[in-house]
């Protein structure tokens, strides 16, 4: 069985790399953008299953490349989970406008991420504990 | 004089040519006939000279006498004595010259004598009703006057009344006619805009006057900048309608406004900035902490393991307190907004229990739950009533010994809830007792089970129950135990609903302006569908509240439906703006059924009150927007 993509996109290196590393473990295929610029490139080149998305991004912000590829044919079926600083309510209601399919506030505990991305690319959710 | 000799000399010589003729001519013939008449030419000259001459004179003189009366008398006419009749009776021409003159001056006597006549009436004295008409007449006038004298002296008080107010007003007051230029400016006006008088009077006022207040910018004639209100209202001038335009001066209350806000927008943008940069080391610290401890990138000695542990539990501890510190002072900087719902307290209360089952039962202690079989939902944030308990129990925990009691309850105390989270711990001193919520107050660390507070959690815990309008307070004895106890209003949907409906009633009251009291419901019309909407109905409510929101955003005020399927809202619109924000929502609701296919099974029902025009009260609102549910609920 082919290793699920996932497109990590965080402009924070250190904490992608904390990230990669327990999504490696997890069995899956990291790929790491830094800005928003990039994390579109790569979604059109790579053809990610699963997008990890933080809000706040240089050149083109988490909400932009949500929405971009939301509402673009080729890549609206990728699931997108979105990175939020503390829940704010209209940080929420924007990402839902924008077409997240989930919602994750930082920081997080691994294993929060990991069982969203299980549910979201409709695995069990045990398999990545 | 003159005169008199002139005639008469003229008339000598008009005598004496013809005499001298006839004796040149009688000489001649002599002379001819050869009579020597020289020495009697001579006498006889002589003796007709003597007699001529005198006669000549004497006849002038006559002439002259009669043209000297008439002088005489003219010279009387010309004084403007009328009453000299020339007087000659020569019996000749001049008799008929003079005649002539007096018939003139008789007839210019005559004329006189009329007009004299015609005065002559007023020297006779005035009969008795005549003299009681005059008398009404002067009294009557003599009232008119005094009248006038008055309204004269009114008018000057009115005068200088409007002097002192429109010219003293500290606020700038314009009249401008209905062309729009301006008429009269007060001194004010010409302080506020730094300008004279002159410079505004005549000249279009440049501004489109409606009759709502408006703020207006101010531009004064040295360059500076101010903002202004500006009031309209409809008066006449000089008998024409015209406008009475009054600018208040709001400079500084603008910039007041305009420094609050910006004070605001710092502090958000401090506590979000802080609180990334503080949060983003933190979780990258415990992710590797992480990573290390669950061996990913190699196994660890036992030590290594041990003084990891120490590290991740800084890390939480570090975590712990910079979420402390940001919750305080975004709840000071009133940046925290209450999610409500309707929520089960029990099932939180047991959440937080079972979260701290572990650390109990290190310390054996016991820790149990004591609330009713029902206990109806509350209206409240659940997260932070959670945090709340979070903090109290956790509090519990660490001030009481081994094998120490903790108890957590809840009760439903008609008006309100109450819950308490009772221990056998330590206790509070007396003299601690009032400082027990303050910041960073700490009494009696604990020994032995690490975490240290940052001494913010009451603190966070009583403004959390103060913002949903409960109070908080502390029993509590040395060594035998504390009791913490707070209550948490009830809010039945009505209750709430209609407080909400009563602050806007008492803004647009405040404010002056108007408040659309909107329901909307989902009525089922053929009662055939009652199992497949009821378990629809709830989501669809709240999906429709959500469009609501957001085609609201702020301009209104969403309420939670009501268990019977309403959702009221309230809009800050009149009536006019009302119908149209009914039938876009309408559009917009019905669109969305449309969407989720439930276009046949359902009808939209709007119902609408405006404050004023509706009703003045929110009862009357409430049930005139939808008559059937309140008057059931009555």
């Amino acid at each position: 069985m082919t290793k699920k993509k996932i497109l990590v996109v965080e402009d924070e290196a250190e904490l992608t790399g904390a990230i990669q590393i327990r999504l490696e473990q997890a069995g899956y295929e990291v790929l790491i953008a830094y800005d928003g610029q990039e994390a579109l490139e790569k979604a059109r080149t790579e053809n990610p299953d699963l997008i990890v998305l933080d809000l706040m991004l240089p050149k083109i912000d988490g909400y932009k490349v949500c929405r971009m590829l939301k509402f673009d044919e080729k890549y609206k079926k990728i699931p997108v989970v979105m990175l939020t600083a503390r829940a704010q309510e209209k940080d929420e209601n924007l990402g839902y406008e924008v077409g997240a399919d989930a919602f994750i506030t930082k920081p997080f505990k691994y294993q929060v991420l990991l069982a969203k991305i299980a549910e979201l690319l409709g695995e069990s959710v045990f398999k990545s504990l | 004089m003159r005169l008199k000799l002139k005639i008469q000399y003229k008339l000598a010589l008009i005598f004496c040519l013809p005499a001298l003729v006839l004796i040149g001519v009688g000489e001649i013939i002599g002379y001819f006939c050869g009579y020597h008449l020289l020495r009697n030419t001579i006498l006889v000259s002589a003796i007709l000279f003597a007699f001529l001459l005198p006669i000549a004179f004497i006849s002038g003189g006559i002439l002259v006498k009669s043209i000297k009366k008439l002088q005489r008398a003219m010279e009387e006419i010309a004084q403007g004595n009328l009453d000299c009749p020339i007087d000659i009776k020569s019996g000749d021409e001049m008799e008929q010259l003079a005649d002539s003159f007096n018939d003139m001056i008789a007839t210019i006597k005559e004329g006189r004598g009329q007009i004299a006549g015609r005065s002559a009436p007023l020297n006779k004295p005035i009969p008795g009703r005549y003299q009681k008409i005059l008398k009404t007449s002067a009294k009557a006038t003599l009232n008119v006057l005094e009248d006038l004298v008055k309204a004269k002296d009114d008018l000057e008080l009115s005068q200088q009344s409007f002097h002192s107010i429109v010219e003293k007003s500290a606020d700038a007051i314009f009249i401008v006619d209905r062309n729009g230029f301006v008429r009269y400016v007060n001194p004010a006006a010409e302080t506020i805009f730094e300008r004279k008088k002159e410079d505004f009077i005549d000249d279009p006022f440049g501004m489109p006057l409606n009759h709502d207040r408006t703020e207006i910018g101010i531009f004064r004639l040295k360059g500076g900048r101010g903002t202004g209100e500006m009031t309209v209202t409809e008066t006449t001038w000089l008998g024409e309608k015209a406008d009475l335009v009054t600018i208040h001066d709001i400079t500084e209350r603008k910039s007041a406004e305009e420094k609050l806000i910006k004070l605001d927008q710092l502090k958000t943008d401090f506590v979000s900035t802080v609180s990334h940069e503080l949060r983003t080391p933190l979780t990258i610290m415990g992710e590797y902490a992480s990573i290390i401890s669950d061996e990913i990138p190699g196994k660890l000695n036992p030590e290594q393991r041990e003084y990891l542990s120490i590290i991740e539990g800084n890390i939480d501890r570090l975590s712990g307190i910079i979420e402390d510190l940001l919750d305080i002072s975004r709840i000071e900087a009133e940046k925290v907004v209450l999610k409500r719902e309707f929520v089960d307290l029990a099932s939180i209360i047991n959440d937080v229990v079972t979260q701290f089952k572990p650390k109990a039962d290190e310390k054996q202690i016991e820790l149990k739950t004591v609330f009713p079989l029902s206990l109806p939902p509350l209206y409240i944030d659940g997260n932070r009533i959670r945090q709340v308990f979070t903090n109290l129990i956790g509090n519990a925990i660490k001030f009481t010994q081994r094998n120490g009691k903790i108890t957590a309850e809840a009760a439903d105390k008609e008006k309100e809830f109450e819950c308490r989270v009772t221990d056998t711990g330590i206790g509070i001193a007396p003299e601690n007792l009032d400082k027990v919520f303050k910041r960073f107050e700490q009494f009696d660390r604990t020994e032995g089970s690490g975490a240290k507070g940052t001494g913010l959690g009451l603190a966070i815990t009583e403004a959390l129950i103060q913002l949903h309008r409960g109070r908080i307070w502390v029993e509590s004895e040395l060594n035998k135990g504390s009791k913490f106890i707070f209550t948490l209003p009830k809010y039945s949907p009505a209750t709430l609903f209609q407080e909400h409906v009563m602050n806007s009633v008492k803004e647009a009251a405040t404010i002056g302006s108007a408040t659309t009291l909107f329901n909307i419901s989902l009525i089922d019309p053929n009662q055939l569908n009652g199992e497949f909407l009821q378990g629809r109905l709830k989501p669809t409510l709240k999906d429709m509240e959500g469009l609501l929101g957001k085609s609201l955003r702020g301009k209104g005020d969403i309420v939670l439906g009501d268990v019977d399927g309403l959702i009221h809202f309230l809009v800050n619109c009149d009536k006019e703006n009302a119908l149209r924000v009914e039938s876009r929502l309408r559009q917009k609701l019905s669109d969305y059924l449309v969407s989720q296919g439930l276009a046949e099974k359902v009808k939209l029902h709007f119902g609408r009150a405006t404050y004023p025009e509706d009703g003045s009260s929110a009862e009357e609102l409430m049930k005139k927007a939808r008559p059937e549910v309140y008057a059931s609920k009555a």
